[in-house]
């Protein structure tokens, strides 16, 4: 961006920030709101702007969907409806605050509506799931938990509810702090760690419980 | 969980805080420590997960959906209050500098007043005499009329439903 810094006599140079000062302070906002100058234009009804914030946070949506819904169809749909919820009501988006968290308060509140109308989960979901999880990218390149690890994680993981299941993946997957996870599930944030330790405490029991029968 | 051991939900927001009398416990108490340490590799397990990758054409099709609505209204009030501020400016400006004619539009104000007054008395006593000769039928029209302009309604406004469950302020 180009800034154009008129000096005024009647002011000393010193007072006057200078335009690198300008432009530090400008790349400081844009750093902190990286979302900020494409939500403007996608306002004015640029549409690569608003393909360029969906590139930016498609992972964590489709992922928190994913975690909630168990089934990559229907994750993927629910997050498709998010963004274009999202893009129908811009002009309502508080520019300010984290593009991506409002967003995730869409799709999560979507998948619970969703949750709701479903009567209750086909078992071919779970194997869908479970086939998609660890093949993401990064766990591949990472490495880090074997595969059969990170089955049965995932696997105790699904077993859960779908309260401690946004929790812990919000948390622990997604690396959210408290304070935005209460945001995105419209809680007080003194809550969320106390929800955490529940979740947490429930998926070593699970996991105990099926290392006892395997 | 053995007799005098705590709750582990208290235990661990003991952790947290990283002193307390259940801390000590746990540090003497074989069954709590194993407990604490199955919390800690669990943590360490789970934040070494990661979100799946989203279908490959997965921005294309949002795009494609969205290529298919209306650009997004943008309102800007302050723009639009401006506008409205000119224009009544602008209007003030011509009737004063044309002279007399601020008068000649007070007339016509007023005039427009009086006929407003006769023409809603007059409504309402065509709609009274209306209801006492043919009730059902109105009423019947009415409801009629009072659902297309709902049905209009919403189709105008759209679904906001979004917003109040999105729990972020706009």
């Amino acid at each position: 961006m180009r800034i154009n810094c008129v000096t005024n006599a009647a002011f000393p140079a010193s007072l006057i920030p200078s335009s690198l000062a300008i432009q530090s302070m400008l790349a400081d906002e844009a750093k902190a709101q990286p979302w900020k100058a494409d939500v403007i234009a996608a306002r004015r009804g640029n549409q690569s702007a608003f393909a360029s914030l969906v590139r930016s946070i498609q992972r964590p949506i489709f992922g928190l969907c994913l975690r909630l819904l168990r089934s990559e169809s229907e994750a993927s749909e629910v997050a498709q409806e998010a963004f274009l919820r999202a893009y129908q009501h811009l002009n309502r988006y508080d520019e300010n605050k984290p593009f991506d968290l409002w967003v995730m308060a869409i799709a999560r509140n979507l998948c619970l509506d969703l949750l709701r109308r479903r009567a209750r989960m086909k078992s071919e979901d779970v194997d869908e799931m479970r086939d998609t999880l660890p093949s993401s990218e990064k766990s591949q390149e990472e490495g880090a938990i074997d595969r059969e690890e990170r089955l049965s994680l995932e696997s105790a993981f699904s077993t859960l509810p779908t309260e401690d299941r946004e929790v812990l993946a919000l948390y622990y997957v997604q690396k959210r702090t408290t304070k935005e996870i209460a945001e995105v599930i419209g809680v007080a944030p003194g809550t969320i760690m106390a929800r955490l330790f529940r979740a947490r405490e429930k998926l070593r029991k699970q996991m105990t419980a099926s290392k006892e029968v395997s | 969980m053995t007799q005098g051991c705590p709750d582990i939900e208290v235990l661990l927001a003991e952790v947290v805080e990283g002193s307390g009398p259940l801390l000590e416990h746990a540090r003497a108490c074989e069954h709590c420590s194993a407990i604490l340490e199955e919390h800690r590799q669990l943590e360490k397990d789970l934040f070494r997960l990661a979100d799946p990758l989203p279908p490959p054409d997965f921005t294309q099709l949002v795009m494609a959906r969205v290529a298919a609505q209306r650009a997004p209204m943008h309102l800007n009030v302050s723009l639009g209050l401006a506008i409205a501020a000119t224009a009544f400016g602008l209007g003030i400006f011509t009737l004063a500098s044309a002279g007399g004619g601020v008068s000649t539009v007070g007339a016509l104000a007023g005039s427009a007043l009086i006929t407003a007054k006769s023409f809603w008395v007059g409504t309402q006593k065509a709609v009274s005499l209306l209801w006492a000769a043919e009730a059902l039928p109105m009423a019947v029209s009415l409801f009629i009329i009072l659902l297309i302009c709902l049905f209009a309604l919403k189709r105008l406004v759209g679904d906001s439903r979004v917003f109040s469950e999105a729990r972020i302020s706009g």
